[in-house]
């Protein structure tokens, strides 16, 4: 599993290269959680070189997105996720709770 | 039939998902039911490193797939402690993001995408899981 963190001007562009399962979760959420702390919290989840997200994948995310939403100053938006993986995320009843764009220019947009 | 035994640590999900993805493919299955297939696995070795050893590389996760003409079975066994999915709360998948708790889903995504999904507890034996994905 792979992580690299792009400032673009509104927000920064997280992807993720690899599985995201109970293995590779701490490390993500410790990048992610560092970012946060850093002060950035509009945050892209670019997913397009994901081969699997497991449960604990999922609820990370949602735990962020949650986090950021109550201190009211930023959120997640997911892009480029793969049809399988979307497939889990809306099985779970999470696809309407997050935001998802088509490309990393549609994401960027949503802030 | 296949066997393969892994340490029961997360490092091994990568590998067993490896196993079982070409077990499945070669069974025939199309990409979403390998993932299907997948997705229940990992979630189910996740389950006994975390809740029957809770914890890592405190015992082992045996598996056996086997192809008949009209599904694949694979049966997870692992010599932690009892494990009741009764004990697992429901997921809620329908509250508001603010109040939603978040537990139970591996074993949600299990049942979800496999057609049989059977515990199965012994003192000599420990656990054992079988998870059957029927072929269309």
């Amino acid at each position: 599993m792979e992580i690299i963190i792009t400032e673009e001007q509104k927000c920064d562009v997280i992807k993720i290269i690899g599985r995201i399962d109970s293995y590779t979760t701490p490390n993500i959420k410790d990048s992610i959680q560092n970012l946060i702390n850093d002060g950035h919290t509009n945050l892209v989840m670019e997913l397009s070189s994901v081969n699997y997200l497991s449960s604990s994948g999922i609820l990370m995310f949602v735990n962020f997105h949650k986090q950021l939403l109550k201190n009211k100053n930023g959120k997640l938006v997911f892009s480029n996720v793969p049809e399988l993986i979307y497939s889990n995320i809306k099985l779970a009843g999470f696809d309407k709770l997050f935001q998802f764009a088509d490309d990393i220019a549609a994401a960027i947009d949503c802030f | 039939m296949a066997k393969k035994t892994f340490p029961g640590n997360f490092r091994s999900l990568e590998l067993i998902s490896e196993f079982i993805v070409a077990h499945a493919q070669q069974a025939g299955f199309e990409p979403k039911d390998v993932y299907a297939i997948q997705t229940a696995v990992d979630e189910a070795c996740s389950n006994i490193i975390d809740h029957a050893y809770g914890g890592e590389d405190l015992g082992n996760i045996a598996i056996k797939v086997k192809e008949t003409d009209s599904a694949l079975q694979i049966i997870l066994r692992d010599k932690g402690k009892e494990f009741d999915p009764d004990d697992v709360p429901k997921p809620d998948i329908e509250s508001p993001l603010e109040i939603r708790k978040e537990r139970g889903l591996g074993i949600f995504f299990m049942r979800k995408l496999m057609d049989q999904v059977i515990f199965e507890f012994s003192k000599e034996k420990g656990n054992k899981l079988t998870l059957i994905k029927n072929k269309r």
